[in-house]
């Protein structure tokens, strides 16, 4: 089934926005997951970001392909006991962000895991990237390379960015729109030459699903 | 240790015109909205409470301590609040010499969890501007973590914890320079930890640690004698506060933490049926309140020294002096149903803009608690409520939600006139806790690799389990299982069934209904009982039993 579709904006309360995604961002403790999303929201960097602590989320309005999308971004705790809890918010999601620390081998042979966790609780046409932080390090024990075979091997695409020199930050997240955009007018293509198959799922059945409530 | 010193000091310092302001005259509500007091202003009414406050600790009256932090103003100032938590904790958890000292001496074997409390130590304490003072306060709540870590290794550190002890820290460290202890751990500086946890967690870079962190403890024969009073007091706070309150937290997983978070909507249902409703509380697990509980609002309401009116610090004044950890869940339940006409229009008005409702809820959720954390009325406004409603609520009504070593029900259950717990009695509280901890992760192991098999019998047991059930409805229930099993061994299903009735058999002797089924004198039970017994004994033996 297809959980990508976008939330119209039609309900009476005048909302500027075209379409809404919801992206998570998933990955080790302290591999910069919050300061990438400070740096993209706010264009701050603090090098000691607080922690985060089951889940947390920002919103910020982009265009995309001439359209108002509001990115709603969910930021999770890394530590692996809360994956109980982030996994709960995986439901829906239309783009999931991978991240791991290029100076940090660990965090890197962890998104694995993270991948394997993905498959289990999202969405099957969730978009995917993989993303390398901190790449303005000099500590690195993650090659561009190896990066760049993992993702293949994931079949999804790859980004090394810098949440503090911000390097490919905005790179990160408008890649990733543009693609869930690309899978929703894919879809709506795919649904209008057969709808029969799918045309119970609504592209724009915001309302609807939402008042579905949770299993 | 040199702790009973400040008790001496206080009594030197009381003036004759303070004798009058003993606490034998206080009452509930002396210092409540209502009470006589608000004749004078603010700033009067903290005077008389700081000096009745000082009375108290000097004449170690802990029931009027108790009372005093319960009430408006908490503890009212920094020093009195160090002081009142540390005279009450040490009466909480009784230590002996002997426990107090041990591990001070040596250095302790490096802790599994090191590395995550490394993690966020370092980014700890963002709101402190002067970069020194940071770097000490962090070096300070790294070594209190270590130290508690590797001398009660079973705890498990969770992201959080270091949010709670940094509380104690700020309390305790306010108005000391500390200049020896930062320049004394320079081996320990956080850069130098920063490094080796970004690199990867090979066995040597742990074992350099290990060094380092062990370093520390050596050096502090070079500080000044004021600093590690100070220090020992704020570790044996925090070692008390951790071992009473935080016990449920320290496990390896987060399975009682949800337990507690799940009082939140049935202290919502019971006072507000349609609001309970509305936000959808029967559909969805109240996530959305993990880091307030987790870290009793300190992740919200960051600590920050010279603001000893904070809010945070009297959410802790009222959680240590009523030693209960109910109480965040009822400020949380609180906070809802105090916002309960905001909450209700953002959830109306952003229906559309979530693709789900447990989006929704955590959405409008976190934007209440955010508007929340920069306006200190509505916490003083939650607190004041729940002083006036806490005595309805007590843990025990919601008994069957908590393992029954939790805190809730045990060492943070509510004031306890009895002497406080001793070590011996805490540690086994915990080792039991950590058990029960195991049994439930084996059970949700279970279900996962047999979902088919199990899921409607283990359901509807869990629900039986899990809901205030009448008593005759469990009978039914009981005899609603046992006329499935006998149908099932009828239908040679036994075999099929066998993950099952082991699953079944280990839920059930871990609840409450325990005590029915050994009740061997109840007999129309005996049947299931032996039924299961024999089954889970040996495979093809069971057949005599069943037979009527």
């Amino acid at each position: 089934m297809s959980g990508l579709r976008t939330v119209s904006a039609s309900s009476g309360t005048g909302k500027s926005y075209d379409s809404i995604m919801k992206i998570l961002l998933i990955g080790d403790s302290g591999v910069g997951k919050s300061c990438l999303l400070v740096r993209f929201v706010d264009d701050k960097f603090n090098p000691s970001f607080i922690t985060t602590i089951g889940i947390d989320f920002k919103i910020k309005t982009v265009d995309i392909n001439g359209k108002k999308t509001k990115l709603q971004l969910w930021d999770t705790a890394g530590q692996e006991r809360f994956r109980t809890i982030t996994t709960a918010y995986y439901r829906g999601a239309m783009g999931i962000i991978l991240v791991y620390d290029v100076t940090d081998e660990r965090t890197f042979t962890n998104i694995r895991q993270w991948f394997k966790t993905v498959n289990e609780h999202a969405n099957d046409d969730a978009q995917l990237l993989l993303v390398g932080n901190k790449s303005d390090m000099d500590t690195r024990t993650v090659t561009y390379e190896q990066g760049e075979t993992l993702a293949k091997e994931l079949g999804i695409p790859f980004v090394e960015s810098s949440a503090k020199n911000d390097d490919n930050v905005n790179e990160i997240f408008f890649t990733l729109a543009r693609l869930i955009q690309e899978k929703i007018d894919n879809d709506k293509l795919a649904g209008g030459a057969n709808s029969g198959r799918e045309g119970n799922i609504n592209i724009n059945s915001g309302s609807g699903s939402t008042k579905s409530g949770c299993c | 240790m040199n702790i009973d010193a400040y008790s001496s000091t206080c009594q030197k310092s009381l003036s004759c015109s303070d004798e009058s302001l003993h606490c034998d005259f206080l009452t509930e509500s002396l210092f409540d909205e209502r009470s006589l007091l608000t004749f004078f202003n603010d700033a009067e009414q903290r005077d008389i409470k700081s000096r009745i406050i000082r009375n108290a600790l000097a004449d170690h009256n802990l029931d009027g301590l108790t009372r005093l932090g319960s009430s408006n103003f908490g503890f009212v100032t920094t020093d009195l609040r160090s002081d009142c938590w540390l005279m009450l904790l040490m009466d909480q958890l009784k230590l002996s010499k002997k426990e107090e000292e041990q591990f001070l001496g040596e250095c302790g074997k490096e802790h599994v969890d090191e590395n995550q409390v490394y993690l966020d130590v370092k980014r700890s304490f963002t709101g402190v501007t002067d970069p020194d003072r940071k770097e000490m306060l962090r070096n300070l709540l790294q070594n209190i973590i270590v130290r508690l870590l590797r001398k009660y290794p079973k705890l498990r550190y969770y992201q959080g914890y270091h949010d709670v002890v940094s509380v104690f820290v700020t309390v305790f460290i306010e108005g000391h320079e500390y200049h020896g202890f930062a320049q004394g751990e320079e081996n320990l500086s956080l850069s130098d930890m920063t490094s080796k946890g970004d690199e990867n967690y090979s066995a040597s870079e742990v074992g350099s640690n290990h060094d380092s962190s062990a370093s520390t403890e050596c050096y502090e024969g070079e500080l000044s004698e004021k600093t590690i009073v100070s220090k020992d007091k704020l570790f044996r706070c925090v070692e008390a506060f951790t071992l009473l309150y935080l016990r449920d937290f320290m496990m390896n997983s987060l399975d009682f933490p949800i337990d507690q978070l799940n009082v939140i909507p049935q202290m919502i249902k019971s006072r507000d049926k349609q609001l309970f409703k509305k936000l959808h509380l029967d559909k969805i697990e109240p996530f959305f309140a993990i880091s307030s509980i987790l870290t009793i609002y300190s992740h919200e309401l960051k600590p920050v020294e010279n603001q000893p009116n904070a809010p945070i610090f009297l959410i802790f004044d009222y959680v240590i002096s009523s030693q209960s950890m109910l109480v965040p869940l009822t400020m949380y339940s609180t906070l809802i149903l105090d916002n309960k006409d905001k909450i209700l229009r953002e959830i109306a008005l952003n229906v559309d803009n979530f693709e789900n409702t447990v989006d929704l809820v955590h959405g409008v959720m976190q934007q209440v608690l955010t508007s929340a954390s920069y306006d200190e009325g509505v916490w003083e406004k939650v607190l004041r409520l729940v002083r006036s409603t806490s005595s309805k609520d007590n843990a025990s009504k919601y008994k069957k939600v908590f393992n029954k070593f939790s805190t809730i029900l045990t060492t943070a259950s509510g004031p306890k006139s009895s002497m406080g717990y001793n070590l011996e009695y805490v540690t086994d509280l915990l080792d039991k806790e950590i058990n029960e901890n195991a049994k439930r992760k084996a059970i949700q192991r279970e279900r996962r690799l047999h979902p088919r098999e199990s899921k409607p019998l283990v359901r509807l047991f869990l629900y039986a389990h899990n809901h205030t059930i009448p008593f005759i409805c469990r009978v039914s229930l009981l005899i609603g299982l046992m006329a499935l099993l006998v149908r099932a061994y009828r239908g040679g299903q036994v075999k099929a069934l066998m993950p099952t009735a082991k699953i079944f058999m280990r839920k059930f002797q871990g609840s409450s209904i325990a005590g029915l089924y050994r009740g061997t004198k109840i007999i129309w039970l005996d049947p299931l009982h032996e039924l299961l017994k024999g089954s889970l004994l040996s495979k093809s033996s069971t057949s005599s039993t069943v037979s009527k």
